[in-house]
Parts: C-alpha cells; sequence; structure tokens
C-alpha cells in the first residue's frame, strides 16, 4: 500500500517533499526520536561536497512527534522553482533528492558540540511544554502531531550510539508515506524513493475516555480538553463541515468566558483520528480552576445559533491562507493523508450551509474532559 | 503603468504616481490569491516632539496602527472573507489585504477608514485593556529586557534605542488626540504607496485605485525631535541583569555607522550588503555557529534593524560560560573579512535569490517584500539582483569595516 499524496502546483514558487516514517512505541523512545530530529536538523550527513542550499535554496527540516500508537520522524526538503533557476542550475533537484536520500541513510555528523548542542535544544522544548498546560495536557495525552512529555534524565544520559541505533531502527521501518508539493515533474519523483511496505492506513488511535487531570506549581497558564466523538469522517465535505463545527465551538466558548468572566481564552482542536477530536480551552491565571464546575455546566448550555455563519467564514479565511502559506497546503496534505481522503478540490471555497453544519455540531458527543491546573497556592 | 522588469527573475512589476501623489506599484502574478499592501512611510522611529502644538508620545505610531486596523476592521474585512492585518517597524507602517475575492473592496474599506479617523479615546483605552500583557512584557520579560538594554547600551540619544512598542507606563500616555494628529501628519496619499499584486492587468488596476478615496495632505506644524548621536562610540559597554529564566543569555550589539555615511561610500549597493550581513557572518556562518557550539552557546536571535539614519546588529546567545563567550566573540568579531570564502558569498547570496524567488511567486510575500525594500526607495527585484551579484572584494572590504564599528553587550544571569 502506498497512500503517497502530490499536489501539483507552481503557486508557492518551491517544490518541498515530505516523507513520514512511522516507529512503534516499543521501537524506541520518544526522547531518542526527538533528539534525532535535532541531530538531523543541526548536522546532517551526506555526500555531496556542496551544501544542500546551494541546489536552488535547498532545505532540510525534520520533526518528531507522536502518532497513533507510536511516533513518527518527518524529514521535508524544499527548494526554490523557477524557470529563472535554469540558467543557474543543471538540474539542483537531482542533487536535492540525493542529498534527501543520504541523510536518511547516513544520519548525522558524530560530533560532540553538536551533539550537546542538540541535547540542549530538546530540553529547552520540554521545559517550555513543561510551563505551558495545554502542551502538558498534549503531550500527557500522546496526542497526534504533538510532543510527548519528555523524560529528562532519559534525555541526559542518551549518547551518540544510542542515537545511530535509532537511525537502524528508522531504516528497517516497513511503515511511512510522502508528499510531493510543486510543478508537475516530467517523470514520478516518490517513485526514485525508497518504497515502504504499508503506509498509515491501518494505524489507530483512539483514547481512553476516562476523564483525568493533571495539576503543576510550573504551569504559567490553564487548561481544559475535551474529547468528542462524531461519525466517521469519510470525505473531504464532512472534514470541512467538522472543522466548521469545531469553530463554531470555539467562538461561542470565547464569547461565553468574555461575557461571564470578563476573561480572554484561546481554544484549538487537534483530530485524534477521523471519528474523534480534542477541544481545549486556555487561559492564564487560574480562574478555570476556579470556577470549573461552573464552567462545565454552562458549557453545555452555549447556544451556538448566532456563530454558524461567523464559522463558515472562517473556513474560507482558511481557504485564503491555503492559497497564501505553503504550510498551510502542507498540513493540509498530512491530514489528508492521516485520514485517507481524497480532495479533488484543495484550492475550492467551502460550500457547506449552516443547516449542514448545525447537523454536525448536533452529532458530536462528548466523551471525556481532562484538565491540567495550577497546583493551589501558585498563582 | 511604467513596466520594470529586473533581475531576470520572472517578475515584473508596473509603478505609477496619481494626480493625488498617491504612488500605486503592480506585480501581476498568475495565483488565485490578490494581495494588497498600504505602505505608510513612517514607523515607531520617533521623529516628532509636538505636532500642532501636541506631545506626541512614544509608542502613537504603534497605537495607531493598531485603531486602523483594528479587531472591528478585521471582522469588517472577515465578513468579506479578506485577511487583514498590519506591521510596524522604525520606517514604516503596512496594512495587508489577502483575499480570493474582491481586493479593491477591501481595500476602499480600509482607505475609508484611515480617511474618516475611524476611532475614538474609548478605542484607545479598549485597545490598552486588552493588551495589557503585551506593554506588561515590554518592561518585565527578562529575554526581551536583556535585548532592550543592549539597544540602550549602544545608543545614547537615538529614539532608536526605545524600540516601536510602547511598554505599560508609555502606553498609559497615548491618547486618541495625539493620535489623530500624528494621522493628520503622516497618513496623506503623498506619504503612501499602495502594493498589489493578483492576476490583474495593469490598466484594469489604475482603473480600481482610482476610484478609491485617499487622504489628502494637511498642513502641519511640528517640533522635530532633536537628537545628537556619536556613532563613534556606544553608550555603555556592558550592562548585567539578575532575573528569572531558564539559563543565561548575552546579547551583543554592533552600531553601525549613520546611513548617510554608508550611503556616500557605497551608494544603492550598501543596502544589498546590509541583507547579506546577517546570513554571511552569523546566521549561515558554520564558523561562527560552529564555534558557538563548541563553548556549549547557541544563537537564539540575530537582527539587522534599521531607522532613519540609525542601524545597528542585535545578536543574542545562549551562554553557559560568559568569560569563554566574551573571548570567543572578541576573537570572532576582531577579523570578520576572514570569517568567510567566496564560496560561501556565493552559497549566501544564491540562496537569498532562490528564496526570494518563492517570496515572488505568491502574492502577499511578493507585496510585503517589494515594501520592506520600499522603506530604502529600492525595488526588490533590484536589490535581489545586486545580491546575486555581489562582488567578493566589495563585501570584504565591507564587512573589514564592519570589525572596527563600537559594540556594545547586556548580560542576563539567571536566578
Amino acid at each position: 500500500m502506498n497512500d503517497n499524496r502530490v499536489l501539483f502546483t507552481e503557486g508557492y514558487g518551491q517544490r518541498v517533499i515530505i516523507k513520514r516514517v512511522y516507529l512503534k512505541r516499543e521501537d524506541t523512545d520518544f526522547e531518542k526520536l526527538a533528539l534525532l530530529a535535532q541531530l538531523l536538523n543541526l548536522s546532517p550527513c551526506y555526500q555531496d561536497k556542496k551544501l544542500l542550499e546551494s541546489y536552488a535554496g535547498g532545505k532540510l527540516t525534520f520533526f518528531a512527534y507522536s502518532f497513533a500508537s507510536g511516533y513518527v520522524l518527518e524529514g521535508r526538503l524544499s527548494q526554490a522553482q523557477n524557470k529563472s533557476l535554469n540558467f543557474i542550475f543543471s538540474d539542483p533537484y537531482k542533487k536535492g533528492l540525493t542529498i534527501f536520500n543520504d541523510v536518511f541513510e547516513l544520519g548525522f555528523k558524530k560530533e560532540e558540540k553538536n551533539f550537546e548542542t542538540a541535547k540542549a535544544r530538546v530540553l529547552d522544548v520540554a521545559h517550555l511544554y513543561n510551563k505551558d498546560s495545554s502542551s502538558f495536557l498534549e503531550g500527557t495525552l500522546n496526542l497526534p502531531h504533538c510532543f510527548p512529555i519528555l523524560d529528562e534524565k532519559l534525555l541526559h544520559d542518551l549518547t551518540m550510539d544510542d542515537e545511530s541505533l535509532l537511525l537502524e531502527t528508522i531504516k528497517k521501518s516497513s511503515c511511512g508515506t510522502y508528499i510531493f508539493l510543486g510543478q508537475e515533474p516530467k517523470s514520478d519523483v516518490l517513485a526514485l524513493l525508497p518504497q515502504f511496505d504499508t503506509d498509515f492506513s491501518d494505524l489507530n488511535s483512539s483514547y481512553a475516555v476516562t476523564s483525568e487531570s493533571v495539576t503543576s506549581g510550573n504551569f504559567v497558564n490553564e487548561d481544559i480538553g475535551f474529547v468528542y466523538s462524531f461519525d466517521a469522517i469519510k470525505d473531504s465535505k464532512t472534514l470541512l463541515m467538522t472543522q466548521i463545527a469545531f469553530k463554531v465551538l470555539k467562538s461561542a466558548t470565547q464569547d461565553y468566558f468574555l461575557e461571564h468572566f470578563n476573561l480572554q481564552v484561546n481554544c484549538y482542536y487537534h483530530f485524534i483520528n477521523p471519528n474523534q477530536a480534542f477541544f481545549e480551552i486556555t487561559s492564564s491565571g487560574s480562574r478555570l480552576s476556579l470556577n470549573y464546575d461552573l464552567i462545565i455546566k454552562e458549557l453545555k448550555n452555549l447556544n451556538l445559533d448566532s456563530y454558524f455563519a461567523k464559522a463558515i467564514q472562517d473556513e474560507k479565511l482558511d481557504q485564503v491562507r491555503l492559497a497564501m502559506d505553503v504550510n498551510a497546503a502542507i498540513s493540509k496534505l498530512i491530514l489528508l493523508q492521516d485520514f485517507h481522503l481524497q480532495d479533488e478540490t484543495f484550492f475550492t471555497e467551502p460550500d457547506v450551509t449552516i443547516e449542514e453544519a448545525k447537523k454536525l455540531v448536533s452529532s458530536l458527543k462528548q466523551l471525556a474532559i481532562f484538565t491540567a491546573f495550577k497546583q493551589k497556592g501558585n498563582k | 503603468m511604467i513596466k520594470n522588469d529586473l533581475g531576470h527573475m520572472g517578475c515584473p512589476f508596473y509603478e505609477q504616481k496619481l494626480a493625488n501623489g498617491l504612488n500605486v506599484i503592480f506585480i501581476p502574478r498568475k495565483s488565485q490569491l490578490k494581495s494588497a499592501l498600504i505602505y505608510v512611510g513612517q514607523g515607531g522611529f520617533s521623529h516628532d516632539e509636538e505636532i500642532n502644538s501636541s506631545k506626541i508620545p512614544f509608542g502613537s505610531a504603534y497605537f495607531l496602527e493598531k485603531m486602523i486596523m483594528s479587531e472591528k476592521t478585521k471582522d469588517e474585512l472577515k465578513e468579506m472573507a479578506v485577511i487583514g492585518d498590519s506591521t510596524l517597524d522604525y520606517s514604516s507602517t503596512c496594512f495587508t489585504l489577502d483575499t480570493l475575492g474582491d481586493v479593491f473592496k477591501a481595500l476602499k474599506v480600509v482607505l475609508d477608514k484611515i480617511c474618516s479617523f475611524d476611532f475614538n479615546e474609548m478605542d484607545v483605552e479598549e485597545f490598552k485593556k486588552v493588551n495589557a500583557s503585551l506593554f506588561f512584557n515590554r518592561s518585565h520579560n527578562p529575554f526581551i529586557l536583556t535585548k532592550m538594554t543592549c539597544v540602550e547600551n549602544l545608543f545614547s540619544e537615538s529614539p532608536i534605542k526605545l524600540g516601536f512598542i510602547p511598554n505599560e507606563e508609555q502606553a498609559k500616555v497615548i491618547h486618541a488626540s495625539a493620535l489623530k494628529k500624528f494621522q493628520t501628519k503622516y497618513y496623506s496619499a503623498s506619504h503612501m504607496t499602495l502594493i498589489i499584486s493578483g492576476d490583474f492587468r495593469p490598466g484594469e488596476v489604475i482603473d480600481q485605485v482610482s476610484k478609491l478615496r485617499v487622504p489628502s495632505f494637511t498642513t502641519t506644524y511640528n517640533k522635530k525631535l532633536e537628537y545628537q548621536e556619536d556613532y563613534s562610540q556606544v553608550a555603555h559597554f556592558n550592562r548585567t541583569l539578575h532575573l528569572p529564566y531558564p539559563y543565561d543569555v548575552m546579547s551583543l550589539g554592533i552600531k553601525l555607522p549613520k546611513r548617510e555615511k554608508v550611503y556616500e561610500d557605497y551608494g544603492v549597493l550598501s543596502f544589498s550588503m546590509y541583507e547579506l550581513l546577517l546570513p554571511l557572518l552569523f546566521t549561515s556562518n558554520n564558523n561562527f555557529l560552529n564555534g558557538l557550539r563548541g563553548i556549549n552557546g547557541d544563537l537564539l536571535e540575530a537582527k539587522l534593524l534599521q531607522g532613519d539614519e540609525d542601524a545597528f546588529i542585535l545578536l543574542t546567545m545562549k551562554c553557559s560560560d560568559k568569560n569563554r563567550l566574551g573571548i570567543f566573540l572578541t576573537d570572532y568579531l576582531s577579523a570578520l573579512e576572514k570569517r568567510y570564502s567566496r564560496e560561501d558569498l556565493s552559497r549566501v547570496s544564491n540562496n537569498y535569490y532562490c528564496t526570494a524567488l518563492k517570496y515572488l511567486a505568491v502574492p502577499k510575500t511578493a507585496v510585503s517584500n517589494f515594501a520592506a525594500a520600499y522603506s530604502n526607495n529600492i525595488p526588490y527585484t533590484s536589490m535581489v539582483d545586486s545580491i546575486s551579484k555581489m562582488k567578493y572584494s566589495t563585501m570584504k572590504e565591507f564587512t573589514s569595516a564592519i570589525s572596527t564599528l563600537p559594540k556594545a553587550t547586556s548580560l542576563l544571569e539567571h536566578v
């Protein structure tokens, strides 16, 4: 199976190739993977004597995140694409692709200073996430595309050999996918890359629906998260309607807090899988925990009617963002790939009525509530 | 409109000055997206002590930008499926509009707001209340304070040392009346440029822009903010802060010469050289980055900021041993012209060119990059072209001179 995705477009002046490799939780600790991603960002190893950026401004970026019941290492290669470049380079894309493959094969340069810098960078991210209740909660729940909670002692003790062994495990992984975005090439670029036996179609991610709470003296803010279920998203229109439904919840919730508590809150939603999503409310201070019971009671009875038109409008703005930001296009491609959806109308404005969105909102079921609050005594 | 095609980048642009003084730049792009940018040639760098007998408090440019592109304006634009936003730097204020629909209709909304002074004292006070944490951060966030202290160490008189966003004390004295006087002086057609990009014909653009109402010129009486900056020295060499933060941080500032002087020496090429400085010497320089890592340091931020006649480089680094970092920086900065090779310059300038091609492909990034270069009155494509042809010997001479410039640091020792 190869659920690879391609989006032929000249609209961003660049071409991007994304490789995502899946590892089961028993294959590695996330600490190792997060450190490997940083090492590959800092000092990637490849045979070409010239730097990658010499080839049409090539850039390579690596990410590590939770996915289904494991983790993903994602590598992105991006290069400028324009007719003017034909005068400067003779096929910079072939060289770029060779370097991309080399890095997955050869890994990182084994230099102590880079190793320590990479470790320090991962630790800094971990410290930041330990202060932010939202990131902490997402990490605790291992939500897809999020950074799980790190064991700092384990991270401290990692060696270069540990990372080299992990690279071997990644090379052996048979589960992965590719994405291509850019001008339509003469030949199939993805066919030139090493193929995986399986893609992400059979991976499941679901969450135990027991409500949980965490408290910490480190938090600078507080978070309440709700797991919602809905009918499985099977096409791009339902995906769009579900996104609109969560935008309705977001606006109504923000207005509720402003009206009743004079409090500005941020709301986010993340898809867990095609039939579950996590909706979060985050605020500085301690007012979420102090008024928790009242909030939970009143949020159940929010009047949503006046928010549908605005949410559909917001979704239209997302369509504008898609045209102006290559990262927005990549995020959409990744989401479609995660949910195994086809979208023939990638750049078309949404055609969703208020009635359709209302129907979807009424089908949302709240399954569980999670909280991340400041420890009592911390303001 | 007059057509210009510079740099063989597949990105011609058109320019015309209208009878009302408004300058219009049009960048044709085959894209669904249509973007427009209203460029106002006055940013956060203070030039006036008073306008029409009213004191102009620091932060007025920032508040005025937010009064015009207010949440109310953004909501109005949203209903037209337009993303409205605004940015401010030392030299300019920009209002951006992006849509798949009618960008001229969106321009009309924002320009009408500018023409009608569409805000009052209540809006100003509400903005202060909603953004209290932002202003608080300006005077309390350890990372921001370290950087600001370094800039204050560099400059003794120039208003550039204040930045362009007020802190909570400075915000308190900003009122609608002063903002309106500031607007009267700077928000007139002759101070403004419209930069438009999308799948249009030049004639269509001029036709649509001609229908827009633009603010006319009004005579104002101002008391200029006078200051004398000594470019041969810094105000303080170093200051140390002791604040709660996860690790130690050092900011290093390099005070660049008066821009008039640089322009006399290098002409229009000076702007291109400024663009190359950071990647060539710091952010893409492996000697610098590896050297820092060798002493357990890390580069957190690098900026080159310019306002009026003043400019500076500000590097902010993670610092695990201040003495070793100090020695490394002293050594590295002593001969900057030796820290890169001909190949490095070629790689960095090629990379700049390739990144520009990505920006020029998308109407939004095309207009914002044209606006950034417009502060120096040069077309973006012309600047990219001269960067791609930069001579090694010229750059060597320029960077050698940078080694001799005054420098200052600030140190954050975490507690």
